[in-house]
């Protein structure tokens, strides 16, 4: 026993000092070499979906079929418990990014602040990409600071409107249509509870959901959430409110979940266990809704309906950056200039995961399912209004849920959560801007 | 007397047996929906049983890791972790409970203040000094902060305090010196505590998740839950996959503390402590 | 503990065997010592200073004095995470440790199938956090939860437990008491252990009977092994983070009332970018803890028996 322990004790030591001597010598050829791989040039490249991951090795294959010297090498971190900002804001710490990542909206602007992101303004001027003409005004925007662009459009989101055809063939009621308008919505939602629906389903939902609920018809209405020069909200603006009411008058209505059910079972797990008859989502939902054989046969979509007379939406989207530190500049230069190509774009429509960002590239999303009507992500996404983001967005959409919420359970009327709501952001706002 | 004993063991039972239905059914539904489709998973309300069992979502992680790669990996880094925590904490937890030396109380609660803040802290810290160790994406970057362990050292002090002074003093009177007494009397004392801080290091080991996607990078350099939440996709929730990735996970844990609890008992009965 | 105090500085020359056991005293804390400081000790000093800075993501820092703990004191959430976690805390703690005890006597007892049983009760301590919070949640739900099925059996009606600010925060501790279980079931286990059988035996002969036992032998015997647990069980609570995380969603009315101190912390430090502003959090964890561990460590000398 004693002589067991003993032996066991050395035992290790000697195998945890052997294995970090070995690994450490091993490692520093792996240093040597890290930007080149037999002679090639070596370009990592940071994502973070499983479900683009098959996509974005097609990307890689074809540049490397055309660039014989370069070799990409994508490294996948998850994005739903953070460990993707994490990892990348440790290795950017310690000059280890990789050198080519996606990129959102939310965190673009800091990154841009810290540093890590290579101005592409000059190389793109250079280049034959011609942003201006070949992508939305509204996706350039979101990675432009002074003038200069620090990413290249990858894809973009929009909602729409999702149906079971189930509950509505049930229910005798006809399909909803591209042509809608809110009223039809809510009337046709009336109907589909008059007809009487089983227990535990409901006609649609209202989560409590900004980008995919509430900002389009705020913006669609003429309000507002955070002006131009980011330094003030615009929720007391009755015209925001309006926005915003009509999705609590829904709940009221009885057409919707209240929100302690929606809290207790998401929107989302409701529809795709077949208990809503409608349901607003991002286009990045379409690959769930289609994985799920419970619903997969018996949904379809239509265009978000129309509100005010506009066709309301928000857009959002990601993009490609370098990272500043990196190593092998022009080769990542080159490489995301590429993923910003006509042809590239189509390689990445094609995958069917997201819609491409470029103009001629936003056909072939709606053509990886013909049997249904994903042309409603993307009729309308040109008037779509952007997502409006600034540093301190998490913050702010935070504090949003939070007031909003008592609105939406009926404890605060929406003026007063409000008002509320916009002391506290308008304090983060001029936090952020000091 | 007989009778009653039996009274007693069916009470025994009869209050266990309650409190196995909370404890289980958590793991069995983890168990049952890695068998079901992502349609039967989703259903409202949900169901315990799958429809029929489909063996799809252990095929998909199979075919799409490098799967021995992964778990040879997580066998490397938990072993290597349960052998250097148990060495250091263990040799330090002896000192701090019977030694007596300058600075020992300062010292020990620098130590424990290592568990008073939020674990997260110590990630990027952490990233750096591997980074400057040369060792960023290699196998010993995903075990060497574990090997230090403030908890355990923690708990076996508290199992060496807990022995009779009584049997040290005499060892040492044979003419055992420390390291002796340690190695041949203390060490085999507390074999108790050992086996549970064993069993503490391993599932912690075994389970570690952020760390590995933070200090390595390729996939053969992987441990096996942080391999499995790459195959989750932004907003995709496929959770018969996620369930049969937590179940291959969870199963040798399980095996082997099935397997190690019996030397809590063995453990005293073989070194027959006497009062 | 005991011991302890015998460190304090005396006058007298010290021997040339304490010397010794100096020398062996370090030997032995040597390797855990260094490891320490070097993976734990350096990064909690950044993150110390830190806390006097504002701090981006990318850990460039500019010094702002005391700038994060004045805004920090004046922050209402502060307050509302704090008074969270400490009811969270005063109820798990004493409540998952007597459950504890009493289940590890219970397998402790020589009865058929110890083994099956240790292994299930050990299973919520490796079962995946996601599915633990999956499983609980549903049994919650308000629509179809199994605790309304049983509730509505009995005539009272059941309600939306996680939703309902006054109910969530209690629904949350069930599942942390629950989980805590597996794990101070095993280091009590091994304690027990380590209690010599000629106790129970002399006691045996007193003619003590099973409940006397654990009182005049288990419990005191055990009480290190309890201090541990204690110990641990206060850390743990006061740093309980991923099943709430994973049950209360923002949007819940029950968000307020369920929010604790390292909730607050990862969202500054994660979500928000803000790291100085986070760190004091971390660091004002750090003071409560502290301060309650050495308190602890001092009464200990009143119930701990230490040989």
């Amino acid at each position: 026993m004693k002589k067991n322990l003993k032996y066991l004790v050395t035992l290790g030591l000697v195998a945890i000092m052997g294995a970090t001597l070995l690994t450490g010598c091993g490692k520093k050829q792996d240093n040597k070499d890290g930007n080149t791989a037999g002679g090639k040039t070596k370009i990592t490249f940071g994502i973070w979906d499983e479900n683009q991951r098959p996509t974005m090795e097609n990307l890689a294959t074809a540049y490397e079929a055309k660039n014989n010297n370069v070799d990409v090498e994508i490294q996948l971190t998850p994005y739903k418990g953070g460990e993707y900002w994490t990892k990348l804001e440790a290795s950017a710490t310690g000059g280890t990014a990789p050198d080519v990542f996606w990129l959102n909206t939310l965190h673009a602007e800091s990154y841009k602040d810290g540093g890590i992101l290579l101005d592409l303004t000059d190389y793109i001027t250079k280049s034959d990409l011609n942003l201006e003409e070949n992508y939305p005004a509204a996706l350039i925007s979101m990675y432009k600071f002074d003038d200069k662009i620090y990413a290249i459009p990858k894809d973009f989101d929009t909602n729409a409107l999702w149906y079971n055809k189930e509950i509505f063939d049930k229910a005798g009621v006809d399909y909803p249509t591209d042509d809608w308008t809110w009223d039809d919505f809510v009337a046709t939602a009336q109907k589909l509870k008059d007809a009487g629906l089983d227990a535990g389903v409901y006609p649609l939902a209202a989560p409590l959901d900004f980008q995919t609920d509430y900002y389009p018809t705020v913006y669609a209405n003429g309000g507002w959430i955070l002006n131009a020069d980011k330094t003030e909200t615009g929720y007391e603006d009755p015209k925001t409110q309006e926005g915003i009411q009509v999705w609590i008058d829904l709940i009221k209505a009885g057409l919707s979940p209240d929100l302690a059910t929606m809290t207790d079972t998401s929107a989302d797990a409701m529809f795709e266990a077949g208990k809503l008859g409608m349901l607003l989502a991002g286009s990045y939902m379409t690959p769930q809704y289609m994985s799920n054989d419970g619903i997969n046969k018996i949904i379809n979509l239509v265009e978000f309906p129309e509100f005010n007379g506009v066709e309301p939406n928000i857009i959002n989207g990601l993009g490609y950056a370098v990272y500043s530190g990196s190593k092998n500049k022009d080769a990542a230069v080159d490489f995301v200039l590429w993923l910003g190509s006509a042809e590239a774009m189509k390689i990445q429509g094609e995958g069917g995961a997201v819609i491409s960002a470029r103009n001629d590239a936003w056909q072939y999303f709606a053509a990886t399912n013909p049997d249904l009507n994903l042309a409603a992500y993307t009729n309308h996404s040109d008037v779509a209004y952007p997502l409006p983001v600034c540093k301190s967005s998490a913050e702010l959409y935070d504090l949003e849920a939070n007031y909003l919420k008592w609105a939406y359970s009926g404890e605060k009327t929406l003026g007063e959560a409000s008002k509320e709501l916009k002391v506290e952001a308008d304090a983060v706002l001029s936090k952020m801007n000091k | 007397m007989r009778n009653r004993q039996s009274i007693q063991h069916l009470f025994i039972h009869l209050a266990l047996i309650i409190g196995t239905g909370v404890t289980i059914l958590p793991f069995l539904w983890m168990v049952f929906t890695s068998f079901k489709t992502v349609g039967e998973a989703m259903a409202i309300p949900p169901t315990i049983l799958p429809k029929a069992f489909n063996f799809d979502s252990y095929k998909n992680i199979l075919d799409s890791l490098p799967f021995e790669r992964v778990y040879l990996n997580t066998i490397i880094s938990t072993v290597a972790t349960v052998i250097g925590q148990i060495t250091f904490c263990t040799m330090a937890g002896y000192a701090f409970a019977r030694l007596d030396f300058p600075g020992k109380n300062m010292i020990f609660i620098i130590i424990l203040s290592v568990l008073m803040v939020p674990g997260q802290i110590f990630l990027v810290p952490q990233y750096m000094i591997i980074l400057k160790m040369g060792l960023l994406d290699t196998i010993p970057a995903l075990f060497l902060p574990n090997l230090f362990s403030a908890f355990g050292t923690f708990m076996m002090r508290q199992f060496f305090t807990s022995i009779p002074k009584e049997l040290e003093e005499a060892a040492m009177l044979d003419g055992c010196n420390r390291f002796q007494t340690f190695g041949r009397i203390m060490v085999p004392l507390v074999k108790s505590g050992v086996v549970a801080l064993v069993i503490f290091t391993a599932k912690f080991a075994w389970n570690d998740f952020m760390w590995p996607l933070i200090v390595n990078t390729s996939p053969k350099m992987m441990t096996l839950g942080p391999s499995l939440s790459t195959l989750q996709g932004q907003y995709t929730t496929n959770y018969p996959a996620q369930m049969a990735g937590a179940v291959m996970a969870v199963v040798p844990m399980v095996l082997l503390f099935f397997i190690f609890q019996k030397q809590f008992v063995e453990g005293v009965a073989h070194t027959g402590v006497k009062g | 503990m005991s011991d302890m105090a015998k460190t304090k500085p005396m006058r007298r020359k010290t021997t040339k065997r304490e010397k010794k056991e100096w020398v062996a005293a370090y030997i032995f804390i040597a390797p855990l010592v260094i490891g320490i400081f070097v993976f734990y000790i350096y990064p909690f000093i950044q993150n110390f200073w830190f806390s006097f800075n504002d701090v981006n993501r990318f850990n460039i820092s500019t010094f702002t004095g005391l700038e994060n703990y004045k805004a920090l004191i004046k922050d209402k959430e502060l307050y509302r995470t704090l008074g969270n976690t400490i009811k969270y805390v005063i109820i798990t703690v004493p409540v998952g440790i007597c459950l504890s005890i009493l289940i590890a006597t219970l397998l402790n007892a020589k009865i058929r199938g110890t083994s099956i049983y240790r292994t299930i009760y050990f299973l919520p301590s490796v079962t995946m956090s996601v599915a633990i919070a999956l499983v609980w949640k549903w049994m919650y739900n308000g629509e179809f939860g199994i605790l309304n099925n049983i509730l509505g059996a009995f005539g009272i009606e059941g309600q939306n437990w996680l939703s309902n600010p006054k109910t969530a925060l209690y629904m949350v501790m069930i599942v942390g008491i629950w989980m805590s279980v597996g794990y101070n079931m095993i280091i009590l286990l091994a304690g027990m252990q380590g209690i010599s059988k000629s106790y129970y035996e002399a006691a045996a002969i007193d003619g003590a009977g099973p409940v006397k036992r654990f009182f005049k032998i288990t419990i005191p015997m055990l009480t290190p092994t309890i201090f541990f647990v204690m110990i641990t069980s206060i850390i743990g609570g006061f740093q309980v983070f991923d099943t709430i995380y994973m049950m209360i969603g923002k949007t819940s009315l029950a968000y307020e009332s369920t929010q604790t101190l390292v909730m607050m912390f990862y969202r500054y430090a994660f979500d928000y970018g803000q790291k100085g502003y986070a760190a004091a959090i971390s660091i004002v964890i750090f003071a409560i803890i502290m301060l309650i561990t050495i308190f602890q460590f001092v009464m200990q000398k009143k119930w701990v028996n230490y040989d």
